[in-house]
C-alpha cells in the first residue's frame, strides 16, 4: 500500500469502518512507514481526546427555568402569536425575496417613468393603442407615394388633409419629442405644389421596431 | 442503542398524554449532552443553556407532532442544532463579546509548555475555529459518539457527506494541533490507540 492510500484510510481506521483486508494492509504499511504511523497517531489522538473532552455542568436552576418558560408559553393565548414569525419560517423566504425584488423593480421603473421618460401630450392609453403596423398600413392609404427622398431615414410623411389624416397628424404632433422618436412629416395634399409637397408638420412618433422596418424601405 | 430508543419512545408516549414527570425525565436524559454540544458550537454556556431550554420548550409545545417512526434523539438534536445554526448566523451579523468570558478565557489560556493534558483544552479552541458544517459533524460524531447514520439523519445530509465533513474536520484539527500532538506522541512513544470498534 502506498502512503497516499494509507492516509486516505487513516480516518476510517479511527472509526473502525475498514474491512479486515483493508485494515490488515494498512497495518502492514504502518509497521514500515514512520510518517504514516505518525499521521495515524495524530488522527487517533484527536478522536480519543474528542471523546474525553471536559463537559460543562448545567446550572442547577435549569429545570426550574424551563418549567417557568413552559408555564409562560402555555398561558399566552394562541392569538398573541406574532404574525411575523410566520414570515420567518424557512419555506416563505424565497417567496418573500422574490416579492421584494419585484416590488423594488416595479418602484424603480415607476420612478424612471415618472422622472425621465419623455412626457407625452397624448394620454398613455391612446399611445398604447397605436399599433405601428396597422397605423402605417393606414398611412399607406393617406401617403401619396413613398418616403420623400430628401428626408433622412426614419422619417415618414403623413400626407392628406382629410379629417382622419388631420387626426393622426395631430396625434403625432402632440407626441413627445426625444432622441428615440421618429419624425413624421405631414403634408397637405391640397397644396398647389402637390407634386413637390412641402413639409407641413414635423412630428415625432414613438419609436418601434415594426416602424423601423416599415419605414426603412 | 435500541433499548435507549425504546425508553425514549415510552417516555414520549407519556409526554403526549401531558405527563410532565415523563417530560422531566426526558429532559434529564438529554439536557447535559445538548448543553455541551451547543456550548461547543457557540462557546457561550449561558447562550447554550438558553437554546437548550428553547429546544425543550419546542419539544413540549409540539409533542403531538412527534412521529414515532423516527428516533427521538434525532428529532431533539435537529431542533437544537437548527436553533444553534440560527444563533451562529446572528453571531456573524453582530459580534457579541462577553467581557466576563474574555477575562476568564484570558486566565485559562493554556501554556504551550504544559503537558499533554492541555491538548483537550487546545482541541476545544481549535474546534471553535472550524467552519460550522465541519464543526457540527465532528461534534456529533467524535464528541457525542453518534453513528454516521444518526449524524446524517440529524443534519439531513447524505452519509457520504457526513463522512467527508468529519474527515475534513479531523484533518484540519490535526494540522492546527500538530506541535501539541507531536509532544503527546513523544510522551506516549507513538503507541497507536485502537480507537473505536463498530
Amino acid at each position: 500500500m502506498r502512503c497516499r492510500k494509507a492516509r486516505w484510510y487513516l480516518s476510517a481506521r479511527c472509526d473502525g469502518t475498514l474491512s479486515e483486508r483493508q485494515r490488515g494492509r494498512l497495518d502492514e504499511h504502518l509497521e514500515t512507514c514512520s510518517e504514516c504511523r505518525r499521521e495515524a497517531f495524530y488522527f487517533s489522538e484527536i478522536v480519543v481526546q474528542a471523546g474525553r473532552m471536559e463537559s460543562v455542568s448545567v446550572r442547577p436552576d435549569f429545570d426550574l427555568r424551563l418549567k417557568a418558560a413552559i408555564r409562560r408559553a402555555e398561558t399566552v393565548p394562541a392569538s398573541s402569536f406574532p404574525w411575523y414569525r410566520l414570515l420567518q419560517a424557512q419555506p416563505w423566504r424565497p417567496v418573500l425575496v422574490t416579492c421584494s425584488m419585484l416590488l423594488v423593480i416595479g418602484l424603480s421603473y415607476g420612478t424612471y417613468q415618472a422622472r425621465f421618460a419623455p412626457s407625452s401630450g397624448v394620454p398613455l392609453q391612446s399611445m398604447a393603442s397605436i399599433d405601428p403596423e396597422t397605423t402605417l398600413e393606414y398611412f399607406g392609404n393617406l401617403v401619396s407615394g413613398t418616403r420623400q427622398p430628401g428626408l433622412p431615414s426614419g422619417w415618414i410623411a403623413i400626407y392628406g388633409n382629410s379629417p382622419e389624416a388631420r387626426r393622426l397628424q395631430n396625434l403625432y404632433l402632440n407626441a413627445s419629442r426625444g432622441p428615440n422618436n421618429y419624425v413624421v412629416e405631414a403634408v397637405d395634399l391640397d397644396d398647389p405644389n402637390t407634386k413637390k409637397p412641402a413639409p407641413r408638420y414635423v412630428m415625432p412618433v414613438e419609436r418601434s421596431d415594426d416602424m423601423v422596418r416599415k419605414v426603412s424601405y | 442503542m435500541d433499548s435507549q430508543k425504546a425508553i425514549d419512545h415510552t417516555l414520549m408516549r407519556r409526554v403526549q398524554q401531558d405527563d410532565y414527570e415523563a417530560f422531566e425525565e426526558l429532559v434529564g436524559r438529554y439536557r447535559a449532552r445538548l448543553v455541551n454540544l451547543i456550548y461547543r458550537m457557540l462557546n457561550d454556556q449561558s447562550e447554550a443553556e438558553d437554546l437548550v431550554q428553547e429546544t425543550f420548550l419546542r419539544v413540549w409545545t409540539h409533542r403531538q407532532d412527534y412521529d414515532f417512526s423516527y428516533c427521538l434523539s434525532t428529532w431533539i438534536y435537529t431542533i437544537a442544532l437548527n436553533l444553534a445554526k440560527n444563533e451562529l448566523r446572528r453571531y456573524r451579523k453582530f459580534k457579541f463579546i462577553n467581557l466576563l468570558d474574555m477575562a476568564s478565557k484570558g486566565v485559562e489560556l493554556p501554556d504551550p509548555r504544559m503537558g499533554p493534558s492541555a491538548l483537550g483544552h487546545m482541541l476545544q479552541q481549535a474546534i471553535a475555529g472550524l467552519p460550522a458544517k465541519y464543526k457540527t459533524a465532528f461534534l456529533l460524531r467524535d464528541v457525542e459518539q453518534m453513528s454516521y447514520e444518526e449524524v446524517a439523519q440529524v443534519l439531513g445530509v447524505p452519509l457520504g457527506t457526513v463522512k467527508s465533513r468529519v474527515n475534513r474536520a479531523r484533518a484540519e484539527l490535526k494540522e492546527q494541533l500538530k506541535p501539541k500532538l507531536e509532544q503527546s506522541r513523544a510522551l506516549s512513544q507513538g503507541a497507536l490507540v485502537p480507537v473505536r470498534s463498530m
